[in-house]
């Protein structure tokens, strides 16, 4: 676990950088025109300054946060961004259900509250609805397509 | 008097309409459904239902995510009071006497009198509504590029800095929302910002993925651990046992007023909004009373004055939305957003180009309070139920949702993917403590104003004096100064009380 501080610290690094980045590549690709008539680089660049000095700022003051303790929730994250990940990869190749079946299944994996019995109910449900919903919506998506 | 008479009989016209009656039961039945499941909030649910107003007109899309937001209000106390587990954020103030009522046997009544004073505050705050608009837009009306510029600009560091501990963090997040805005084609001149070639980053980065990621996929990842299965207290609510006795209704009565009152006024400012107020209702009944003892012992003022003031905060809220084009909560962005998507701007002149849209809104606000009224008194054992699914069922389910509800705006798996990366943004910065919604109202204003900023400096030929020349634009920009140099000094002085209070402690 870091402390707020060096929390802070890490973000306004991160700031800094994200700023200094945006000013630079707008002023280096984008026209920057007269004050009369601007051009498109000048509010992402202006932008970039004020989140830069805005980053310094988080990184040197050393502000009263009431942090709320709360554990990161390490195995949640990876199993629920990964499932979404999973889906968006095979929604265009396999189709809707499959997709789903896929995300439900791994979204399950994320807390271990369900029994195995519990968790193949689910996700068949979860799959048919969404099948069905799709279906009578008359969306013109693939549902579910073989061989790939 | 007459233009109120025939702006009320316009707004009926338009929405009691059968179709329309119908979006807005769904929509204040959806929000009432997902206020009372505790871990799934306004703006997830709100998250939810955009990819279908891709489909919708606009009116119908405004009355469900306007039914949603105003139906959580309503729904958030139930759990609350029967659980002791808020079902929104705005009504964990509810919890301590709402609880204690439920202990005592008192569940019925406690659940009655919320109704009843949020639909007090509620009517309330759409009175006022129907009274201020039409002047806050007449004298929006003359407003200039300078004035939308510094406008925008209060409302933005308003929102981020009231209420926060650490108030750059909020001001930061802005930023990087106006830097997320500007992604895509620049509408002056043509060129392409900050796509890298990618074709599907010229159309900018829409809302439906930002929101999804931002709010919805984080909220479940950090709930799946904390929210644990709780047993009700009271299963059957009877009618009979929601009747309050005289003593009860009597005092009721000026809670519920003040509670309004203050309800009102924070639900208007933006920055604040029905959570600031509904603890600033019930701080200040627990002041004024006879005997403050009696407070988290189950006192109806504890219950009424806290609901009738998070239900008037949320209609008042659509004011600076509506007249003025600033939204004070990420749900009126979110409505801005959906209003400029289908090409309507919100602003002074929406009364005058579109009073159909305005007064038909506002009149479905009755209509959908009204139906909240009939959805917790009769059909209260409904939700009840709800509060026994248990949220491992309801998680996986939501996930499946925001997948599929992104991939159906346009039926391409670059708007999923586009979830994935803002739902990793969003744990990374809940994980750093950086609130998520000055973001999104970065994103949404950004645009604007950099539109407005642009116009500003053609029209007074590159020269930045009219932004403190004119004395509206100038007022506004002061009043920014002013915010920043308070929430400043307000930072460093919670500081040094630590240092002090550290030194002590050593000694």
């Amino acid at each position: 676990m870091l402390s707020t501080r060096r929390k802070n610290i890490l973000t306004g690094g991160v700031l800094i950088l994200l700023g200094t980045f945006v000013t630079y590549y707008a002023l280096t690709h984008y026209t920057i025109g007269q004050l009369s008539r601007i051009g498109s680089a000048v509010f992402p660049a202006a932008i970039g300054v004020i989140l830069a000095i805005l980053g310094l700022l988080l990184a040197v003051t050393n502000l009263v946060e009431e942090a709320e303790e709360e554990q990161f929730p390490l195995r949640p994250t990876v199993a629920i961004l990964g499932s979404i990940l999973v889906f968006a990869l095979v929604v265009d190749r396999a189709g809707l259900v499959p997709a789903v079946i896929l995300l439900v299944a791994g979204a399950i994996l994320a807390d271990n509250q369900h029994s195995w019995r519990s968790g193949i109910m689910l996700t068949a449900t979860t799959a048919a609805m969404t099948g069905l919903i799709f279906w009578a919506l008359g969306m013109s998506f693939t549902l579910a397509r073989w061989p790939l | 008097m007459t233009w109120l008479w025939e702006s009320i009989a316009l707004g009926l016209g338009e929405s009691l309409t059968l179709t329309n009656l119908t979006y807005c039961l769904l929509g204040v039945a959806m929000g009432q459904a997902i206020g009372t499941l505790p871990g799934i909030g306004t703006l997830v649910a709100v998250s939810l239902l955009l990819p279908f107003t891709y489909h919708l007109d606009l009116f119908p899309s405004l009355l469900m995510i306007a039914g949603i937001y105003y139906g959580t209000a309503y729904g958030g106390s139930i759990a609350a009071i029967l659980l002791k587990v808020p079902g929104q954020p705005s009504s964990a103030v509810v919890c301590l006497d709402g609880y204690q009522m439920t202990q005592q046997g008192r569940a019925g009544v406690a659940l009655f009198m919320t109704t009843i004073a949020s639909f007090f505050g509620a009517s309330v705050g759409i009175i006022l509504m129907m009274l201020f608009s039409p002047l806050i837009a007449e004298n929006a009306l003359n407003f200039g590029p300078w004035e939308y510029f510094a406008v925008m600009t209060l409302g933005l560091v308003s929102a981020s800095t009231i209420g926060s501990d650490n108030p750059i963090k909020g001001i930061a997040m802005v930023v990087v929302g106006l830097f997320f805005g500007t992604i895509g084609l620049d509408i002056h001149s043509g060129a392409e910002r900050f796509a890298f070639g990618y074709m599907s980053l010229y159309d900018g980065i829409s809302l439906v993925p930002l929101v999804m990621g931002l709010f919805a996929v984080p909220e479940i990842i950090f709930s799946i651990r904390t929210i644990k299965e709780s047993s009700l207290a009271t299963k059957k609510i009877s009618l009979s046992s929601m009747i309050p006795s005289r003593d009860e209704l009597r005092r009721s009565w000026m809670p519920m007023t003040r509670g309004t009152l203050i309800g009102s006024f924070f639900g208007a400012l933006p920055g604040t909004g029905a959570l600031v107020a509904s603890f600033m209702a019930y701080a200040t009944e627990k002041r004024l009373a006879r005997d403050p003892s009696r407070f988290g012992r189950g006192a109806i003022e504890g219950v009424v004055s806290p609901e009738a003031s998070n239900n008037a905060a949320d209609q008042t809220a659509f004011i600076p939305t509506m007249t003025l084009g600033i939204p004070g909560s990420v749900t009126m962005a979110i409505i801005i957003g959906v209003m400029l998507a289908k090409g309507v701007t919100p602003g002074p002149t929406l009364m005058t180009d579109k009073p159909e849209l305005f007064w038909g809104l506002i009149m479905s606000f009755w209509i959908g309070n009204v139906i909240l009224v009939v959805l917790n008194i009769p059909l209260i054992g409904l939700w009840v139920n709800l509060l026994l699914v248990p949220y491992r069922m309801l998680y996986p389910i939501i996930l499946v949702f925001v997948c599929a509800g992104a991939f159906l705006v346009q039926g391409s798996d670059v708007d999923v993917l586009q979830v994935g990366f803002f739902a990793a943004l969003g744990c990374a910065m809940r994980w750093a403590g950086l609130p998520a919604a000055p973001l999104v109202l970065g994103y949404i204003l950004g645009p604007m104003m950099e539109v407005q900023m642009r116009r500003a400096l053609v029209l007074s030929r590159g020269d930045f004096m009219p932004f403190v020349d004119r004395p509206l634009s100038a007022t506004f920009l002061f009043a920014t100064v002013a915010l920043l140099a308070w929430s400043a000094y307000a930072a460093m002085r919670a500081r040094s009380r630590r240092r002090l209070s550290e030194v002590a402690a050593g000694e």
